[in-house]
């Protein structure tokens, strides 16, 4: 699992790769430190390469979307695959997350 | 609880593996030490054989050295006084005498000697006249005597043949009247007067006795025999006493049982130089070489125990450089490990001391979560509409996952939940989230109520943002009508009376704890007699092999599917569906707590009721 953090066009994009699970969830959310500096601002999740998340991983996006929630910033996540997609509607995040 | 941790054991297994690596380096050693010692044997015996070889031939050649020396000065001395003969011999038959006297100054190692006079030299004197000249053994004066009567050379005397045709002749051994019995050998060389014709047989005799003192000082091992015969059979010199009576060598090497001695006689006999090795008695060995200038061949036994004992001084010394080394070694090392092992003893000793404590805690808690939620089945024997099993079983000690049920005003309350994470930090988040169902359902019984008000509890103080998704469900056992809510968990499978296996469609909400804010809906379903409800967590589905392929949605339907039939149970499904995940997972560990909760409903007519 690696996550890496770049600005396009000014917007904060984390690019997240391989499975977030229990193990690498701390990482990630250490990984994800810029984002939830700016938590304020405009952000994007890109998960195209994201294989699998499960719900330590879940925790680390809830934890963002409520500072940003806090912050009056704005996040959003693109390119979920399937299944991850499937997770969060299982999940019932779906309809909090602006996918 | 059976667990007792022992805080010393790691500390213990330390000290044994110091011990075992002490004990493994010592056999090393000493196998590389018996293996370099055997060698060193080997090599130290073989080496000690060939110096043993060499030691005897260099003693053979001495001795040749020293018998050549011995002759060359009696040859010089008798040769110079035999051409002394036309200065001193007169027509005086005593003339001789000088010449003796002469001789016998100017070589001191001759014992007798004697003229052998041509026939009738001196006409007077008779056909054989002999003057001769010895030393007084007491007074070392030169005593003249006449030897002539009764000794008869002419065609006889061994030095006479030979000399008077002018050679130059060592005798064999013989006794001496004259000598006190004792052997003796003569050199011998041809008298010219100045016309060149014989005048006599000049004669020079030594004893032998000399010979054992000079053998004596040079043989090659304190234990060495020896032996010199000559070329007609006789002994002139032996270590054994009274060997050199005996008449011939001959009869006595045929006499001996070991043959070996006859080989050695044949090959001294035939002038040959090497050894020979006595294998029948103690593998000594006799080396033999001629010495031909007289005829003599020369033997040396070189005992076998000699070089065995030098084996065994060397074997005593690298036993006792072992016993030495062995013990520095093993001091050494007993020494090394307990200084490098005594600092850490002390911080493993407290480090596995907290490890058992923390172990130990675990178990505890472990205990206490599954004290927590209902275990015992049937759980409610009087309530013939309802039968309920359920199983938790943790990845870990202790674990993330929850259920629980009870009945109350008619009513089954029952949940089932999946806390996000593992271990310790879920567990302690488990025991909240059923803490709180049972203090919030005991004055609401609609499960969205039930869902939003411990939401609203957990929301607000959670910083890890620690979530579970919760399936809360309250079934009216008179009727069969089955409100529920669905906080974010896996849709429930259903295995209807008819055999019939499907996933419920409901609608998903947020899981509890995540947001202050969520809502929560109630859905509404109805239970049918013999209608199955099961709930399940993703460690179910989720369960991976191997080759980390999930167990599945798929195959959950198929293991309900084929115990859906008329006999179907709650306890029966659980444990098939256990079965086929463990099927499933083979030697893979299991990775997620796995829990299911299964309800079976019966529709009894109230009419009916007692």
């Amino acid at each position: 699992m690696t996550t890496e953090v770049r600005e396009i066009d000014g917007v904060l994009t984390a690019f997240l790769n391989g499975r977030l699970d229990t193990f690498s969830s701390q990482q990630c959310r250490e990984d994800l430190e810029p984002l939830f500096a700016n938590a304020g601002k405009k952000l994007v999740l890109d998960c195209a390469n994201l294989e699998f998340i499960s719900s330590s991983g879940l925790r680390v996006f809830v934890e963002l979307v409520k500072k940003v929630g806090e912050e009056h910033g704005e996040l959003s996540l693109q390119n979920l695959n399937d299944d991850v997609h499937n997770i969060f509607v299982i999940a019932g995040f779906a309809k909090r997350f602006n996918i | 609880m059976n667990f007792t941790p022992d805080p010393f054991l790691l500390f213990k297994r330390i000290r044994n593996v110091s011990l075992s690596l002490t004990l493994f380096v010592l056999i090393v050693v000493l196998v590389l030490f018996l293996g370099t010692s055997a060698i060193c044997l080997v090599v130290t015996s073989k080496l000690s054989l060939e110096e043993a070889h060499r030691t005897t031939e260099r003693t053979m050649f001495e001795t040749r050295r020293m018998l050549d020396s011995k002759f060359d000065r009696i040859e010089y001395a008798t040769r110079s006084a035999a051409m002394l003969t036309d200065d001193l011999i007169t027509s005086d038959p005593k003339s001789g005498y000088k010449i003796l006297r002469h001789l016998m100054q100017s070589c001191p190692d001759v014992k007798v000697c004697g003229i052998l006079f041509r026939e009738y030299y001196y006409p007077s004197m008779g056909k054989e006249y002999t003057p001769e000249m010895k030393v007084d053994p007491e007074t070392g004066d030169y005593v003249p005597f006449d030897a002539s009567p009764g000794f008869k050379y002419i065609d006889v005397d061994e030095n006479w043949i030979f000399s008077s045709q002018g050679e130059n002749y060592w005798s064999n051994a013989y006794a001496d009247r004259f000598h006190e019995g004792k052997k003796l050998i003569c050199f011998s060389t041809p008298m010219y007067d100045r016309k060149g014709e014989l005048v006599g047989v000049l004669c020079s005799a030594i004893g032998l006795d000399w010979l054992y003192d000079l053998v004596e000082s040079i043989k090659p091992d304190e234990n060495s025999h020896y032996a010199i015969i000559n070329d007609v059979d006789q002994f002139i010199c032996a270590s054994y006493p009274g060997l050199v009576d005996a008449p011939s060598a001959k009869e006595l090497v045929m006499a001996a049982e070991d043959t070996t001695y006859r080989v050695l006689w044949t090959k001294m006999m035939n002038g040959e130089t090497g050894y020979i090795t006595f294998e029948d008695t103690d593998n000594d060995f006799v080396q033999y070489m001629p010495f031909q200038r007289c005829g003599w061949r020369l033997a040396f036994s070189y005992p076998f125990e000699s070089i065995v004992a030098r084996g065994k001084i060397l074997a005593r010394r690298l036993a006792m450089i072992f016993m030495l080394s062995f013990l520095l070694i093993a001091l050494i090392l007993f020494a090394g490990i307990l200084a490098i092992v005594k600092p850490f003893s002390k911080k493993l000793e407290k480090a596995t001391r907290e490890q058992a404590g923390t172990e130990s805690e675990l178990r505890i808690a472990a205990n206490i979560q599954q004290e927590m939620i209902p275990s015992v089945f049937p759980a409610f024997p009087d309530h013939k509409e309802l039968d309920i099993f359920a199983v938790l079983k943790p990845a870990k000690l202790v674990g993330g996952d929850i259920y629980d049920f009870f009945i109350s005003n008619g009513k089954l309350f029952f949940c089932l939940g999946d806390v996000s994470g593992k271990s310790i930090p879920a567990s302690i988040f488990m025991a909240m989230v059923k803490s709180l169902f049972r203090n919030v359902s005991h004055h609401r019984d609609d499960p969205g109520q039930i869902a939003l008000e411990m939401n609203r509890e957990i929301a607000p103080n959670n910083p890890n943002c620690m979530f579970c998704t919760f399936f809360v469900g309250v079934l009216d056992l008179s009727t069969g009508d089955l409100l529920f809510c669905n906080a974010g968990h896996n849709a429930p499978a259903a295995i209807t009376a008819s055999g019939e296996v499907k996933f419920i469609k409901v609608d998903v909400d947020t899981p509890i704890g995540a947001f202050e804010d969520s809502e929560y809906t109630t859905q509404h379903a109805e239970m049918n007699n013999r209608d199955i409800l099961l709930l399940y967590t993703d460690g179910v589905t989720e369960a991976e092999n191997d080759s980390k392929k999930l167990f599945g949605e798929k195959n959950l339907l198929n293991s309900l599917s084929s115990r859906a039939d008329s006999a179907h149970n709650v306890k029966g499904i659980v444990e098939k569906v256990i079965e086929d995940v463990h099927a499933h997972a083979g030697e893979a560990e299991q990775s997620d707590d796995i829990t299911m909760l299964a309800i079976q409903y019966f529709k009894i007519n109230q009419n009916n009721r007692i």
